[in-house]
């Protein structure tokens, strides 16, 4: 498989404070790669030393296969681009301006697309409004169409909708899914709001006191986090018996507690199980959603 | 690095406080040629227009003090700096696109200054000297005051804070300069102090008493003397007053020393910048 990022036992020391601790992640080209972990976490650090903010302490990382300490690396951050915490814009000019200004920067020959990058992002009636009078939002987004200004395919984005509204939310998770889906770029998005990652993301990292906890793909994760019938049965081997007669997906959690995987009715469920002298005491519905597998990881359950 | 100086200038022109002190300069300059010549014209002398042309070698450093960490700081507080490390522009070329963009800004207020003298003056008042002479101090000016630039960037580009930088930038400036007036008047203590001056009742002055020996006075020829006289070349507080005064006593040493300056503190900056961690 192609990484556009891998970093090998990264750390990152500030005075006596370990930010980052041996984290080793593999990002996937073409992945829309979520980063999860809690404040203080270290997603942050990690992405201020893949954009050359920062410099490790100990470790490396690559990004399309060229080593950080290479004088190519300076080539490869090229197709890149970035929105780092907050976004980086210069408040006293207007939108189009700052869009002028990161052009040349990143050494575009002309203008051309800008007032296609603004209308994508939904600032591209903004005039002559300067980026201080902009919403949070507003900000937000011009922070990304400037990340997308130099034609990136790899889009870091640093806990990209924090501060914004619900309908500021879905156009951002809109134009993530487009710009992956359509363009092709690969993302690195970090966020601790769970619910908004899980549907976006094709893969996960987690993240905990600097330390990469679990890379898992969200297909796995469904795996693990698939809906189960949770059942208490009166006799656990005239269950067995039952379930194997079914054919259905099942395990035995304790004594007389099961899970089931499968879709079953109840009354078929309670009609079998009772044709192997076994009593359905009590049966509820669970899925485990991303919030909770998370949670599991962090608080050290094993997953697997 | 012409895909960061080019933005950078355009920000530079379209940025309030270089236009409010290069307002403020022109302002300054215009009074300036008008005290003189109303001065001049009270004393019935010819009106010369040296005596302040190049008294911006002192104003300037503060209009730098305020301009420079105000913009080269706006990179930090806006967080754009990031927007040229992040797409892969080398620290040198990002700190170095900054600088010049630093002795551009010194180099349009240099201009703005010597328009709103110069146009009324070269109306007004005579010149004492001829062109060469002038070419000469502005470009002793232009040195020195480039040497204040370069110490302004890096001290914004090192501390990583506009407002900070703005407050830090303008008292060393007045640290430098005071360290140019302390110096100066110790080298000009007079040797002897004069006799007493008697005023009496009728207005009829008398003189009374001896000549005292100074006991601050440096003398000639000394150790002492020619440490300060170093200090006052070699320092740019002292250039600025000396230049600022028409008393330098040794122009291509003084430029010698500001380009010595230039290299030294362009290097420190770009070595320290490397290395900065950026947030």
């Amino acid at each position: 498989m192609e990484y556009v990022l891998e970093t090998k036992a990264l750390c990152k020391t500030y005075k006596h404070y370990k930010a980052l601790d041996n984290l080793t992640m593999h990002v996937p080209k073409g992945a829309i790669y979520g980063f999860v972990g809690k404040n203080g976490a270290g997603k942050t650090t990690l992405i201020r030393l893949i954009t050359g903010l920062q410099f490790p302490t100990v470790g490396s990382y690559q990004i399309y296969g060229v080593d950080n300490t290479s004088p190519q690396i300076r080539k490869s951050r090229r197709r890149m681009g970035a929105v780092v915490e907050t976004p980086s814009i210069y408040l006293d000019m207007t939108a189009r301006d700052n869009m002028q200004q990161q052009y040349r920067i990143s050494g575009q020959p002309g203008y051309d697309g800008i007032p296609e990058l603004l209308a994508l992002v939904g600032l591209g009636d903004t005039g002559k409004k300067k980026v201080k009078d902009f919403s949070l939002g507003m900000r937000q987004r011009l922070g990304i169409a400037i990340a997308l200004a130099g034609n990136p395919d790899f889009l870091v984005l640093d806990e990209p909708i924090n501060g914004l509204d619900p309908q500021g939310i879905i156009e951002v998770r809109e134009l993530i899914l487009k710009l992956n889906r359509e363009h092709g770029i690969t993302v690195l998005i970090s966020s601790h709001i769970l619910d908004e990652l899980s549907k976006l993301a094709t893969h996960y990292g987690f993240i905990d006191k600097g330390h990469m906890v679990k890379e898992i793909s969200a297909k796995e994760l469904e795996e693990k986090c698939a809906k189960k019938l949770r059942v208490t049965v009166s006799d656990m081997t005239g269950f067995s018996k039952a379930m194997e007669a079914l054919q259905l997906h099942c395990q035995v959690v304790s004594d007389c507690q099961a899970d089931i995987f499968d879709e079953i009715t109840i009354y078929d469920l309670t009609e079998t199980a009772k044709s192997y002298g076994c009593k359905v005491l009590k049966a509820s519905e669970q899925d485990e959603s991303l919030e909770s597998f998370y949670l599991n990881l962090v608080g050290g359950a094993n997953h697997d | 690095m012409t895909n960061l100086l080019a933005p950078n200038l355009k920000r530079l022109l379209k940025n309030s406080a270089f236009r409010i002190a290069a307002a403020v300069v022109a302002v300054i300059g215009l009074f300036e040629i008008f005290m003189m010549y109303r001065d001049s014209i009270i004393e019935m002398d010819t009106p010369y227009l040296d005596g302040g042309l190049f008294s911006f070698a002192a104003l300037g450093v503060f209009a730098l003090a305020a301009v420079v960490p105000l913009f080269v700081g706006s990179e930090y507080s806006d967080g754009t700096i990031r927007n040229k490390v992040v797409v892969g522009h080398h620290r040198a070329s990002v700190y170095l696109s900054l600088l010049r963009t630093s002795l551009f800004a010194e180099t349009l207020l240099i201009l703005v200054w010597t328009a709103a003298y110069l146009i009324p003056g070269a109306i007004l008042m005579e010149h004492a000297n001829p062109l060469w002479v002038y070419l000469v101090l502005y470009l002793a000016m232009f040195l020195e005051l480039a040497v204040f630039s370069v110490i302004f960037t890096l001290l914004t580009m090192t501390l990583g804070n506009k407002a900070g930088s703005a407050v830090v930038c303008i008292l060393f400036a007045l640290l430098l300069v005071m360290q140019g007036i302390v110096v100066k008047s110790m080298l000009e203590e007079p040797e002897f102090y004069g006799p007493e001056i008697i005023i009496s009742d009728d207005g009829e002055v008398s003189y009374g008493g001896e000549m005292e020996p100074n006991p601050n006075y440096i003398p000639e020829g000394s150790p002492k003397r020619a440490f300060y006289n170093f200090l006052m070349d070699f320092m740019p507080g002292g250039q600025a007053l000396q230049i600022a005064g028409h008393t330098i006593d040794n122009l291509s040493k003084i430029c010698l020393y500001d380009i010595g300056w230039l290299v030294v503190l362009t290097g420190a900056g770009v070595l320290i910048f490397r290395q900065k961690d950026l947030k």
